[in-house]
């Protein structure tokens, strides 16, 4: 009798009726919390971040990202060195676009000195700053994948990443760091049949670029692992200062290019895509359409180069710049890439302070990690789209 | 608003907020003074008018003739579109700055890095510890009395101009005439 | 560290050649890549320039799985002990190529107060690729070189050695001497 009851306890519709399975509610087992350090040395391409998460079972109750394993120091380092001299210092940031980093230093100097930079010279900035964009988010296609599982973008996306950097090769000398820029125009003009390669480079690439739409885009499981996984609200990006292709995926289009054009942006024409919900599919889709806007603007570029001269004739022997101080920003591949001057009337400026998108992009990692899954960790991640050398400088 | 309205602006608020202003470049700067760095800011955030919705970035500018460092934090509008620089000046030992933490998320980060760099306190900071330097690190690197020791030990083997003659001969080569090298050390 | 008789004992001819052979046609190799080497150092394993050809697969899970250490990218203080726990765990015998000038010797950030100068004061390095960054082809000649010279070796020797002779890419072929550093 005794056993039947027992048994009637666990078995309440009795033999045969199906088990009451009662789970326990969040908080009424007594569990208690890791703490999991991921890196600094880890096998994805960021680099060397680390970040320090609590975990609660499988869900993440704080992050804290632990930077400055990569702070080489670069604005002490900036105090004593000449303008020259920071330019071929400055592209090795934001190692994936080199030459967007390199053109805000020029500008800068520029706007103080007074400069008028040929117009020739400023359009093939403008083509040298679309194609390192290009190559910035081709890297993050690829490896974006990659962490979530898929090998073969990787591979497509240095397929086309080294076919641009051959490209710029021929015209500035460097796969990776181009030291290109300088203060007043340019190194050097355009080899002959830049511009042919280019067109021709820009359909292959146009064309490639369904690949990642096939691959990534429409996969179910890409799809699964990232639509609705580490949503940032628009207002919550713009506190953190989050900029770039985030913030644009958060839903808001704020881009320099457009709202305080440079160069010659005003005469190109080109829109900013923008996500609806703020999650890690958007901001990878985000970076997607990107490419395919700086594809088009590449292509209006090639049509509207003036002939012309490439650096002023008439430079002072050495670049001082003048007494003052201003800020000026630049809409780099990862967002907002500004440079603080101020100056003293030396040919070294007295203190350069370069605000980098990727540092605030990073700070918002407290915020957006708590709450999910392990298992969504690296999903979430990854689509944080930062260069180490561009949060520690 | 242009940089010009925005300082009037600030001024038709509350006197007191604005101690000096310059515009430079077309950008307007404005010093405010201690007990009134946190009210600023609030309104600079939350008034209609100005929405300076984005926190750009904060740093110092070290001014040892002065003996004092320059906090400098730049604001952004995404709405409304303009820029400001909010600047305060604080002395070398022992300056503290109110935390702007509360008033935007992006804060934190840069007011940590402006601690470690310049030795800038900020009061009501939540975590205030070191974020790009090592732990055992001693020193603030941004101040211009800490020395790059790698240049005070070694010359710089280059040349300074293009054409200059080198500072130092390197073996094998017949010795150039001595001049007297800019170190290009730390101020 | 020795582990059996083939590092105690001066093998035969035959078998040397036979296990060098082995060794150098298989070594998987720990990525450190930290900073824009790191590109030039996956660009050196992607199609293009491949030296996953050559029996170097950066697909070590650890650093228990691995023989050899890539370092590629500036080398900061805060991160070097990080790089020296990684270095000892890998088991011997392992090789340490320095990929780029910053980890060579500190490279365009010679003066800064948070970076060291070159990773040989934290390990000891076989190759120094030089460049800012290399290009996939020095690294692929780092490589090579260094598969020959594992070719010659002598575990034996290399254990009892005090001195180490690298190769540096670009340089005079043959051991170079670095006493007038």
């Amino acid at each position: 009798m005794a056993m039947t009851e027992e048994r009637g306890a666990m078995f309440p519709g009795g033999p045969g009726e199906g088990m009451e399975i009662v789970v326990a509610g969040e908080g009424s087992l007594a569990t208690e919390e890791m703490v999991l350090n991921i890196g600094p040395q880890h096998p994805s391409t960021h680099g060397v971040l680390r970040v320090v998460i609590t975990l609660d079972g499988e869900r993440i109750t704080a992050a804290e990202p632990v930077i400055g394993y990569m702070h080489r120091g670069f604005e002490k380092l900036a105090e004593a060195r000449d303008y020259r001299q920071i330019i071929a210092l400055v592209n090795r940031h934001d190692w994936l676009s080199a030459f967007g980093n390199e053109v805000g230093v020029a500008m800068i100097v520029e706007k103080m000195m007074g400069l008028e930079v040929p117009p020739r010279a400023q359009w093939i900035r403008m083509l040298m700053a679309e194609w390192n964009r290009i190559l910035n988010h081709l890297m993050f296609l690829g490896s974006y994948g990659l962490e979530l599982g898929a090998m073969t973008p990787m591979f497509y996306a240095f397929r086309e990443r080294e076919d641009i950097q051959e490209l710029m090769e021929a015209a500035t000398g460097g796969r990776l760091h181009f030291t290109y820029c300088r203060v007043g125009g340019l190194k050097d003009d355009l080899p002959k049949g830049f511009l042919q390669h280019s067109q021709k480079l820009v359909k292959l690439v146009r064309h490639r670029l369904l690949d990642y739409a096939g691959l990534l885009l429409g996969n179910q499981i890409f799809k699964k692992r990232t639509v609705g996984v580490g949503a940032l609200p628009g207002e919550v990006a713009k506190d953190y200062g989050v900029t770039g292709p985030i913030l644009q995926a958060s839903g808001i289009a704020e881009d320099s290019r457009l709202t305080e054009p440079y160069l010659f942006y005003d005469q190109v024409d080109f829109e900013v895509p923008t996500g609806s919900n703020g999650d890690s599919f958007d901001r990878f889709n985000v970076l997607y359409r990107r490419i395919e806007q700086s594809l088009h603007i590449i292509e209006q570029i090639h049509d509207k180069i003036p002939a012309g001269p490439i650096i002023l004739a008439k430079l002072p022997k050495t670049i001082k710049a003048p007494e003052g101080n201003y800020y000026l920003r630049t809409e780099n591949s990862l967002g907002e890439c500004g440079y603080y001057v101020v100056s003293t009337g030396d040919k070294r400026p007295w203190r350069m302070k370069m605000r980098t998108p990727s540092f605030s992009n990073v700070s918002m990692i407290p915020y957006l990690l708590p709450g999910i899954l392990v298992p969504d960790l690296i999903a979430v991640l990854g689509s944080v789209f930062f260069v180490v050398g561009d949060v520690d400088r | 608003m242009t940089p010009e309205e925005i300082v009037a602006h600030l001024q038709e608020v509350d006197a007191s907020f604005v101690e000096r202003s310059d515009i430079q470049f077309g950008q307007a700067s404005v010093w405010i003074p201690h007990h009134k760095w946190f009210e600023a800011a609030t309104h600079l955030k939350g008034c209609g008018r100005c929405r300076f919705d984005m926190f750009t970035f904060m740093s110092g500018v070290d001014w040892p003739d002065d003996n004092q460092i320059e906090v400098v934090a730049h604001l952004y509008s995404v709405r409304r579109q303009h820029h400001l620089n909010m600047k305060i000046r604080v002395p070398r030992d022992g300056g503290r700055v109110p935390t702007l933490s509360g008033v935007w998320r992006g804060a934190n980060w840069q007011e940590r890095e402006t601690w470690e760099l310049f030795g800038v306190e900020f009061e009501g900071h939540p975590h205030l510890v070191k974020l790009l330097l090592p732990e055992a690190f001693e020193g603030f690197p941004l101040r211009k009395d800490f020395l790059l020791m790698t240049r005070e030990a070694k010359e710089w083997e280059g040349r300074e101009e293009p054409g200059a003659p080198d500072s130092s001969p390197r073996p094998g080569r017949a010795p150039t005439t001595t001049t007297a090298p800019d170190k290009g050390g730390a101020h | 560290m020795r582990m059996g008789l083939v590092d105690k004992v001066d093998v035969p001819q035959p078998i040397k050649f036979v296990l060098n052979w082995g060794r150098k046609y298989s070594l998987w190799v720990m990525n450190f890549g930290l900073a824009c080497c790191a590109i030039e150092l996956i660009a050196a394993s992607t199609s293009r320039h491949d030296f996953i050809r050559l029996g170097v697969i950066p697909v070590a899970h650890g650093p228990r799985q691995a023989d050899l250490l890539v370092v590629a990218g500036t080398l900061t203080d805060k991160m070097a002990p990080a790089l020296k726990r990684v270095f000892e765990q890998i088991p011997e015998p392992k090789y340490v190529i320095s990929f780029g000038s910053c980890s060579n010797c500190g490279g365009p950030y010679w003066d800064s107060y948070s970076v060291t100068k070159g990773v040989d004061q934290i390990v000891p390095v076989d190759v120094y690729v030089p460049g800012c960054p290399p290009r996939p082809e020095a690294l692929l000649e780092g490589i090579l070189r260094l598969q020959q010279e594992i070719g010659k070796e002598s575990l034996k020797e290399r254990f009892d050695r005090a001195d180490r002779q690298p190769i540096v890419v670009g340089g005079p072929i043959g051991p170079v001497d670095l006493s007038s550093r």
